[in-house]
């Protein structure tokens, strides 16, 4: 198990604040909207915790989408919206047809977890490439059967909430690794921490 | 990848036009007012076009089904992010429309495409679309949607008639049940009818006693005696039928050499008048956990099929025998009797649900539904056998 530090969570976070700046302009560019993101709330979980953590959810749909990344920092981008933010979403972008939802929703996972993704690796000084993103919707009841969630043993999980105008949309990103990666992404954290101080 | 900011003057100082022609992949590179700046060989295979006649003008002068806006945006954010955007085959189907004329990729009319929009020269607000061809790949998707849908239904299908069949099957076993208990009142009044003409008899006898005045108490007591032990084994005799009927809701641990005789006794006047010797070895501490009623059922139905068989098949020095034993980790009933034996053709029939051999009044239910209880409820295996005019019947139930 790769547990992080206090200290190497602190980093981290740090990373995803500016990261997540970056995102949130991107986003509100892409919806050409005034749009603000909450500040992350950042924790690195085992996955089956994560699991557990979904039984409490109250609706009964979600869309979940997947972006895998590979490089020196590898593994799976996820963002997760419930059917009424994705109905919001389609609502404020003027969607017509389902399909178009799917591909909203599809971008703007792209946008998020490339952008903070990308970003990230900027500061840990790595570079990552990106592979088509996918959708599903899964009932609650099933998500612990999502393939990602089997690949994987760590998530970092970033809470995080839309804000657009009066509409709400409500979104959970998660960053999901393995062993090594984690491995790599301690050794980095730890290698910011020194140059900190 | 995360794009360097580099920044080509020109379509031919920076793409080497081979490989960009070469590979198996469309390129076109826009800029944000959707102006075409090249179109690679592959694009104008496809779309029958040459590049000369789409340079500079709008892609939705050339397709203009194209979704404007959608592309507009995703062009904004690709430079925007200085990252990638995309269209995927599964969820969009196509940007730009090729139709395809193909037999193995049947499903789709138009060739299903994965765009990747990926920022070329950020300055001048060029993007370069990167078109892969997923039709096969789409198509087999699609291909297995419509197989697990087809499989889906099979299996509601499959759910459905397996409680049909479930349904059916306690339908039979009630029916079963009910010729059973036809049969069975038919036998409770030939056995009543002996007993009754005895009491009949006593009470003719106190009243004719009565009557020529020699009427002793000693006698009397001994009329009275016998009339209310007659009547105490017609109670039984009622309450064995009644308990017989009433269904069984738990298992119950039941002692097998009791269920036997218990079975018997109810058979037991029709055997003597047939001749027919029973004997039972059974272990008196032997027992086995079971719906009791239903595997009664099983027993008297074998027991009355002997009895008809004899009936029908004259036999000298009749017998019926039934011993139990353990074998195995398994408890072995044998029932043997020699009533003539089972055609070859018949004990190939024996268990299938309305074969009948009697002539009379069978129901051809009684096998069939003796095999499911001990299968079903027992978890055994009930086999019959025969040679030389006798009949092997073998219950194999898990110890």
């Amino acid at each position: 198990m790769y547990n992080l530090t206090e200290d190497e969570k602190d980093v981290l976070q740090e990373l995803m604040n500016i990261a997540y700046g970056n995102a949130t302009a991107v986003v509100a560019e892409m919806l050409d909207a005034f749009a603000t993101l909450s500040i992350p709330n950042i924790a690195v979980i085992p996955v089956n915790e994560l699991l557990e953590q979904f039984k409490h959810l109250k609706n009964q749909s979600y869309f979940f989408s997947t972006q895998a990344f590979s490089g020196e920092f590898s593994g799976e981008s996820a963002f997760f919206i419930d059917a009424l933010s994705a109905q919001n979403l389609a609502k404020h972008l003027e969607m017509e047809s389902n399909e178009d939802l799917d591909d909203a929703i599809l971008e703007l996972t792209n946008v998020l977890t490339s952008t903070l993704t990308t970003r990230l690796a900027q500061e840990m000084q790595t570079q990552v490439s990106f592979s088509l993103p996918s959708i599903e919707q899964v009932p609650l009841a099933q998500i612990a059967d999502v393939d990602t969630f089997k690949s994987y043993t760590q998530v970092i999980v970033i809470d995080t909430q839309l804000i657009f105008q009066d509409q709400k949309i409500n979104g959970e990103i998660f960053i999901l690794t393995k062993g090594e990666s984690i491995q790599w992404l301690k050794q980095k954290l730890n290698q910011i921490l020194e140059q900190l101080f | 990848m995360a794009q360097t900011k580099t920044q080509p003057d020109s379509r031919t100082t920076f793409l080497d036009s081979t490989l960009v022609d070469l590979i198996n992949n469309g390129l076109i590179i826009l800029d944000d007012t959707l102006k075409i700046h090249a179109y690679n060989k592959w694009m104008q295979i496809q779309t029958n076009k040459q590049e000369e006649s789409v340079l500079s003008k709008k892609i939705t002068e050339i397709f203009p089904n194209i979704n404007t806006k959608v592309l507009q945006r995703k062009i904004k954010t690709t430079l925007l992010m200085q990252n990638a955007t995309y269209y995927t085959a599964s969820t969009s189907g196509y940007l730009i429309p090729i139709k395809i004329n193909q037999i193995q990729n049947s499903k789709f009319e138009y060739m299903q495409q994965d765009v990747s929009i990926v920022p070329y020269d950020v300055e001048n607000k060029k993007v370069a679309l990167i078109i892969t061809d997923q039709t096969g790949m789409a198509n087999t998707n699609a291909l297995l949607r419509e197989n697990i849908l087809k499989v889906k239904k099979l299996n509601e299908a499959l759910i459905k008639e397996k409680e049909l069949t479930q349904k059916q099957h306690e339908q039979l076993i009630v029916s079963s049940r009910n010729a059973a208990m036809g049969e069975m009142i038919s036998m409770i009044a030939h056995q009543w009818r002996q007993p009754l003409s005895v009491i009949n008899t006593s009470i003719a006898s106190l009243k004719i006693k009565k009557e020529l005045g020699i009427f002793d108490e000693n006698s009397t007591d001994v009329s009275l005696k016998r009339i209310e032990k007659i009547v105490l084994y017609l109670s039984d005799t009622i309450n064995d039928f009644r308990d017989y009927f009433k269904p069984n809701k738990n298992k119950t641990v039941i002692n097998l050499a009791e269920i036997f005789a218990k079975a018997f006794d109810i058979l037991k006047t029709e055997f003597e008048s047939e001749n027919i010797t029973y004997t039972q070895s059974i272990d008196t501490d032997i027992t086995i956990t079971a719906y009791k009623n239903d595997f009664i059922q099983v027993i008297l139905n074998l027991l009355k099929n002997s009895l008809d068989a004899f009936r029908e098949n004259d036999a000298t020095q009749k017998f019926l025998n039934v011993s139990a034993a353990f074998k195995n980790e398994k408890l072995i009933v044998d029932i043997t009797d020699n009533a003539g034996g089972i055609k070859e053709a018949v004990l190939k029939k024996i268990f299938e649900p309305y074969y009948s051999t009697k002539s009379k009044n069978g129901t051809g239910l009684g096998l069939y539904i003796s095999q499911k209880i001990i299968e079903e409820h027992l978890h055994g295996t009930i086999e019959i056998l025969s040679k030389d005019n006798q009949t092997f019947v073998t219950i194999s139930l898990p110890k």
